[in-house]
């Protein structure tokens, strides 16, 4: 008898949370960062690179709206090789599909920190980034600098 | 029919011309280089610059060295580094006396921005072999010209005002309206031979270790 009690409230308490889930589907984003790493630059650099991979593992596209630094002024850019010539686009957003991710990297996306203040970005410093997403909301990361 | 005869026949045949067998293949291994890495006609030329002790220089001072030359500015935050740190690579794949017969070349294209002095200290940043080159506006349209390279400034794009800049180091200059630009450019890396001639056109795709092979053949050419 008793067992059968708990039996029944296990199951109500499983329903109860799928129930809530499905009913915040559409605004649950899970968004997680990895292999975040400033590119140490030049003394005489005005700017720098910062590469990683930015994962969606939630349910529901996630478009990411603005990226700020202590560092220096940030923006996501895209290099694109065309005949030989690279050329660097400011993107304004960027949607991530669940289960897809933004990978960052040399020669395609990129953060580009403009402006930076060098007493920040230096071997073995750390700076915080933060990410603005529509339903995440702000998230904010240390990133370490490395040559 | 193929006898014990017949082989020892062959076999004196080749003994005896065994010197002009090798002296062939010799041959055929000098001039390897040159049948792999044709010249590239009216891809370079000679021109002048300013190097990063604000000497006046001709690119035939290199003469003697295998050179290998790409374009870019101190302002790229993801392409030029990159490069550069893949010339450092490659570069360090290279014995000493190799690296002393191999001159690698960064030419600004922004020369408005990258004084002779500032490039020179990006460039060590990477390897103190490094050059950096950089000159006048006409100078630098020059030599772009004349390796068929492209750039164009992004006007729009990423230009702000320094004066405005949080900045430990002192600005590169007080003019208030000093801004930084973005440019797009020709990403080629330039493989030059001795005597001053484009031999292969090169990225940073390319493996290092074939990229280092065709300097290395270049350097041994006769």
């Amino acid at each position: 008898m008793k067992n059968k009690q708990i039996i029944k409230r296990v199951a109500q308490l499983f329903f109860l949370t799928v129930f809530l889930l499905t009913v915040n589907a559409d605004e649950i984003s899970g968004i997680n960062f990895e292999k975040f790493r400033v590119i140490l630059p030049p003394s005489v650099a005005s700017g720098t690179a910062v590469y990683g991979v930015i994962k969606n593992t939630g349910l529901v596209a996630d478009t990411l709206t603005n990226i700020t630094s202590n560092a220096g002024s940030a923006m996501l850019h895209k290099t694109e090789i065309q005949s030989g010539i690279a050329t660097m686009n400011h993107i304004l957003e960027f949607k991530i599909e669940p289960n897809s991710q933004l990978e960052l990297k040399p020669m395609s996306y990129h953060i580009m920190l403009m402006n930076i203040n060098h007493s920040l970005i230096k071997e073995g410093s750390k700076i915080f980034i933060s990410f603005e997403f529509k339903k995440a909301g702000i998230i904010k990361i240390e990133i370490p600098v490395l040559r | 029919m193929l006898t014990l005869k017949t082989l020892e026949k062959w076999g004196g045949v080749l003994y005896r011309h065994l010197t002009l067998i090798v002296l062939l293949l010799f041959m055929n291994t000098a001039n390897a280089s040159q049948d792999t890495l044709p010249v590239i006609s009216g891809v370079g030329g000679n021109f002048t610059a300013v190097d990063g002790d604000g000497n006046n220089i001709k690119f035939s001072n290199y003469k003697g060295k295998v050179v290998v030359l790409a374009f870019g500015y101190t302002n790229c935050a993801d392409i030029c580094p990159f490069t550069l740190g893949y010339l450092k690579q490659l570069y360090n794949l290279l014995p000493e006396e190799e690296q002393e017969k191999t001159q690698v070349i960064f030419v600004t294209v922004d020369p408005k921005y990258d004084t002779p002095k500032h490039l020179k200290t990006f460039v060590e940043f990477f390897n103190e072999d490094f050059i950096g080159l950089s000159g006048s506006q006409e100078q630098i349209e020059n030599i772009t010209s004349l390796y068929q390279a492209e750039y164009r400034s992004l006007s729009d794009e990423g230009e702000i005002a320094t004066k405005d800049i949080r900045r430990v180091t002192p600005r590169k200059s007080n003019d208030d309206n000093e801004k930084g630009a973005l440019f797009s450019h020709t990403v080629v890396i330039y493989l030059i031979d001795k005597e001053g001639l484009t031999r292969s056109l090169e990225y940073t795709g390319t493996v290092k270790e074939v990229f280092a092979e065709k300097i290395r053949n270049l350097i041994n050419e006769e």
